[in-house]
C-alpha cells in the first residue's frame, strides 16, 4: 500500500462524506467489483434456494448469515483499486479462497451481528490483524466513526427492503391488472403458491447483491477517513510533494539559494520556481508603487468615450448669477423661455389641484354609492332576521294578494256561493289563494315573491313530513285546475269545483 | 482523482468546492422532516378533532399544503435546509453553488411523486447511487444538489514554538498543509508526528524531534507570530 497512489482525493472529511466517497468509489470501479460480486453470489444463492427450496426462509437466513463473508470481496477490489492494483476478475476469484479462510468461523459466529461490521472488516482483512492487537486496533480507530458505521447498516437495510419492496411492486404494477391481483393474492395469501416464495427471495436477493458492495465500501471509506485523521495522510501526501518539488528545483538549478536575512526573517527570492509573492515582506513605498503599477495595466486603465445628451448645472441658478451681472438689463430670450416655462408651471399646478378635487369628489360618490347600494342589496344578501320574515311571508304572488287579512272567514263556503252565483274564476282563485296563505302562514312554507305556482307545488312537496301527503295532492289538483282556469279558460267540471270547495276546510281550514 | 467534492470556477476566478451529499445522509435528513411533519400532524388532528367535519376539511387542507411545501418553504427562505437537512449538516444548492430559488426548489419537491415510486423513494435511491452527483430523478430535473454545509473554519491553536521562516517560498497548498500538520500535532502519536516530519528533511535539515520542531516554528511563522 503505497499513499502516493492513491486514486481518491484525501483530505479529511466529515464522516457521512466519506461513506458517499465509499458509494462513489463503487459508481467507478463498478465492473471490477460487480462481476466476481456476481460470480460468486449468484450461484451460492441458486445452489442454497435450491437444496432448502422446502424451506425458503431457511434458504433466506442462511444467504443472510454468510453473507459477511462475501463482503470481503468488493473490498478486496475496492482496497486494490483504491491504490493502484485494481485487479481483474480473474484476479479476484483466485484470490478468493484466501479470502475465505481468513477468520472463517469468527465471522460467522461472534462478529456475525456487529452492527458496525462494514467498519471493522477492514481491520482484519487489511491489516491482518488478530485477538488481542485487533480489539485495541478496534477502539482507537472506531472512536467517533463507530456511530456512523452502524447508521450506515441500518440505512443499508432500509435501502435493501425498499428496493426488493419496490421491484415487487412495479411488477404489479406493469402486469395486467387481473394478473396482478392473482399475484398479490397469492403473495399476501399464507398457503400460496409454488412460485412465491422463490420469487421473493429472487427480490430480496437482487436488492442485497445491489445494495451491499455498496455498504462494504461505505464502510471501507470511513475507515480510510479515520485513518487519514489519525495519520494525517492528507499531511503527508502534501508533505512529499513539496519534497518532491523541491528536490526537483534543487536539480535543475545550480545553485541553491537558501538566504535568511537576519532577525526579520525576510526571504529573499531569486529561483524562478520558487516565487511568491507571499513571503516577500514590501515596504509601505514599495507597496504603494506596486499598486499603482497593476492600477497602470491595460485591465485597469481602460478608457472609452461616450457621446450623449447629460444635464449640466441647474439653469435657475445660473440666470441668476447672470441678472447679477447683466444688473436688470434687457431681457434675453433665455429669460422669456424661464418665464414661459414658470407659466407653463403654474398651469400645471392648477391643473394637478383641480385633478386632485375630482379624484376626491369621485372617491365620495364611490363611497356613497357603496353605502346605498349595500343599504339597498342588503336583504338580499341576508340582512336582518325582519327582512328575511319579510321576504318569506310575501304580500302578493303573481298578482294575487296573499296577506291573511284578506281572506274571508269562511273560504270554502265564499268560493262555493261565487260558483253558484256563476263567478267561476273567482271562486277557485279564493280557494287557490286561500290554500296559499294558510300554506305561508300555517306551514311556514318559504315562497319568494318571484315563485311560480310550478315553484309553489314544488316548494310544498319538498317539504316532507310537515304536510301531509293528501293535502300536498289537493293542493296540486288545486293548482292544475286554477292554472288551467287562470290560463287556458277551461272550466272545471261542476263537480271537480263542488269537491274542491267541499275538501278545502279537511286541509286548510282545521288549525285557522 | 476520485471525490465526491465538485469544483465550480466563478468569473472571478474563485475556485469554490460543492462538498455533495450522498443517499445515506440524505434518506436520514428525510426521516427526520417526516417524524417533525407526522408530529405535527398529530397534533393537529388531535385539537381540530373537535371542531367536527369543518376541522376535518382543514386538516385535510393542511395536510396537503404542509406535505408539499414544507420542503419548499424551508429550501427557499432558510439557506436551502429543511430541519431535518440542518441538522445533519446538509443543504439544497443549485448546480452552480448560487442559492436555492422557488423554481427549482418547486420542481424538485414536486417530482418527489416521481422519486417516491415504487416504494418509498425506490426509484430515487437507484438515481442517487448511480448518477454522478447523487441526485434523485427531482435534482436532475430542477439542475439541483444537496451538499454538505460548509463548516467554519476553526481554528485550533497551534502549539508555541519560536517563529522561524521556513527555509523556502511555498505555495498556498504548502502552506496550508503545514498549517494542517501543527494543528493536527497534537491528535497524531510522537512517531507518526517525527515520520511526517522527516519528509520535509530536505528542507529543514532536521531528523525526528527537532524536525517536528522545526515544523512547528515555521507554522508559527506562518501564522504571523514574530
Amino acid at each position: 500500500m503505497k499513499i502516493e497512489n492513491i486514486a481518491a482525493e484525501v483530505r479529511p472529511r466529515v464522516t457521512w462524506e466519506s461513506v458517499d466517497l465509499g458509494f462513489s468509489m463503487v459508481r467507478h470501479w463498478w465492473k471490477p467489483i460487480f462481476l466476481p460480486w456476481l460470480a460468486t453470489m449468484v450461484p451460492f444463492a441458486i445452489v442454497v434456494n435450491l437444496t432448502l427450496w422446502q424451506h425458503p426462509w431457511l434458504a433466506l437466513f442462511v444467504l443472510w448469515w454468510t453473507k459477511p463473508l462475501f463482503d470481503r470481496i468488493p473490498l478486496h477490489v475496492v482496497s486494490h483499486a483504491l491504490f493502484g492494483e485494481q485487479p481483474n476478475v480473474a484476479q479476484t476469484l483466485r484470490a478468493l479462497p484466501r479470502l475465505f479462510r481468513f477468520h472463517f468461523i469468527k465471522a460467522l459466529t461472534i462478529h456475525r451481528l456487529d452492527p458496525a461490521r462494514s467498519f471493522t472488516l477492514p481491520v482484519w482483512q487489511l491489516e491482518h490483524l488478530s485477538g488481542r492487537k485487533r480489539v485495541q486496533r478496534v477502539r482507537i480507530l472506531q472512536k467517533n466513526a463507530q456511530n456512523t458505521a452502524v447508521w450506515l447498516t441500518a440505512a443499508c437495510l432500509c435501502f435493501i427492503f425498499i428496493i426488493a419492496l419496490g421491484l415487487l411492486l412495479l411488477l404489479l404494477m406493469l402486469v395486467p391488472s387481473d394478473v396482478a391481483e392473482t399475484l398479490w393474492y397469492e403473495f399476501s395469501d399464507q398457503r400460496s403458491a409454488w412460485w412465491v416464495a422463490p420469487l421473493s427471495n429472487g427480490f430480496l436477493m437482487a436488492a442485497t447483491i445491489l445494495i451491499e458492495p455498496f455498504y462494504v465500501a461505505g464502510g471501507f471509506a470511513l475507515y480510510l477517513n479515520r485513518r487519514t485523521h489519525l495519520e494525517g495522510w492528507d499531511i503527508e501526501l502534501s508533505f512529499r510533494r513539496l519534497a518532491e518539488r523541491i528536490r526537483a528545483s534543487r536539480g535543475q538549478l545550480a545553485t541553491v539559494l537558501l538566504l535568511l536575512a537576519g532577525l526579520s526573517g525576510t526571504v529573499m527570492l531569486t529561483s524562478p520556481a520558487l516565487v511568491h509573492a507571499e513571503t516577500t515582506l514590501l515596504s509601505r513605498e514599495q507597496a504603494r508603487e506596486k499598486i499603482d503599477e497593476v492600477f497602470a495595466q491595460p485591465e485597469f486603465n481602460t478608457r472609452k468615450e461616450r457621446t450623449g445628451w447629460y444635464a449640466i448645472d441647474p439653469p435657475a441658478e445660473e440666470t441668476k448669477e447672470k441678472d447679477a451681472e447683466e444688473d436688470d438689463g434687457e431681457t434675453s430670450w433665455w429669460d422669456e423661455f424661464v418665464t414661459f416655462m414658470k407659466a407653463l408651471l403654474a398651469v400645471g399646478d392648477v391643473m394637478a389641484l383641480l385633478m386632485e378635487v375630482l379624484l376626491w369628489l369621485l372617491v365620495v360618490v364611490l363611497a356613497a354609492l357603496l353605502i346605498y347600494f349595500f343599504a339597498r342589496w342588503r336583504p338580499e344578501f341576508g340582512g336582518t332576521r325582519m327582512a328575511r320574515k319579510r321576504r318569506r311571508s310575501p304580500c302578493a304572488l303573481f298578482g294575487m294578494d296573499v296577506r291573511p287579512e284578506s281572506l274571508p272567514d269562511d273560504v270554502a263556503g265564499e268560493a262555493w256561493a261565487l260558483w253558484q252565483a256563476g263567478q267561476t274564476a273567482e271562486a277557485i282563485s279564493l280557494l287557490y289563494r286561500g290554500a296559499l296563505v294558510t300554506l305561508i302562514h300555517r306551514d311556514g312554507i318559504t315562497l319568494a315573491s318571484s315563485a311560480t305556482e310550478g315553484d309553489c307545488v314544488r316548494q310544498v312537496r319538498s317539504a316532507g313530513d310537515r304536510i301531509m301527503s293528501e293535502t300536498t295532492d289537493y293542493f296540486t289538483r288545486l293548482t292544475l285546475t286554477w292554472q288551467s282556469l287562470a290560463y287556458a279558460h277551461r272550466l272545471p267540471a261542476s263537480s271537480t269545483a263542488e269537491q274542491l270547495c267541499q275538501q278545502w276546510p279537511q286541509h286548510f281550514e282545521e288549525q285557522k | 482523482m476520485l471525490d465526491t467534492s465538485r469544483s465550480l470556477e466563478t468569473p472571478e476566478g474563485v475556485n469554490l468546492s460543492l462538498r455533495i451529499a450522498g443517499p445515506v445522509v440524505r434518506c436520514y435528513a428525510w426521516v427526520i422532516d417526516q417524524v417533525i411533519r407526522i408530529v405535527a400532524y398529530s397534533v393537529l388532528s388531535f385539537v381540530l378533532q373537535f371542531t367536527g367535519t369543518i376541522g376535518m376539511g382543514l386538516l385535510l387542507i393542511i395536510v396537503f399544503l404542509i406535505e408539499w411545501f414544507y420542503p419548499v418553504y424551508f429550501e427557499v427562505m432558510h439557506a436551502g435546509a429543511t430541519p431535518g437537512k440542518k441538522r445533519m449538516g446538509i443543504r439544497v444548492m443549485h448546480d452552480d453553488g448560487t442559492e436555492v430559488g422557488w423554481q427549482a426548489s418547486l420542481i424538485r419537491n414536486l417530482l418527489r411523486t416521481a422519486d417516491l415510486l415504487p416504494f418509498a423513494y425506490g426509484f430515487g435511491l437507484v438515481s442517487m447511487l448511480v448518477s454522478r452527483d447523487f441526485k434523485r430523478l427531482g435534482d436532475i430535473t430542477a439542475g439541483t444538489v444537496v451538499v454538505y454545509r460548509e463548516r467554519p473554519t476553526i481554528w485550533t491553536d497551534i502549539p508555541q514554538a519560536t517563529p522561524l521562516a521556513p527555509a523556502i517560498a511555498m505555495t498556498t497548498d504548502e502552506q496550508y498543509a503545514l498549517l494542517q500538520f501543527a494543528e493536527r500535532a497534537a491528535t497524531l502519536t510522537e512517531e507518526r508526528r517525527n515520520e511526517l516530519a522527516d519528509t520535509l528533511q530536505d528542507i529543514s535539515g532536521e531528523r525526528g524531534g527537532m524536525a517536528t520542531q522545526r515544523l512547528l516554528q515555521n507554522a508559527n511563522w506562518l501564522v504571523g507570530r514574530r
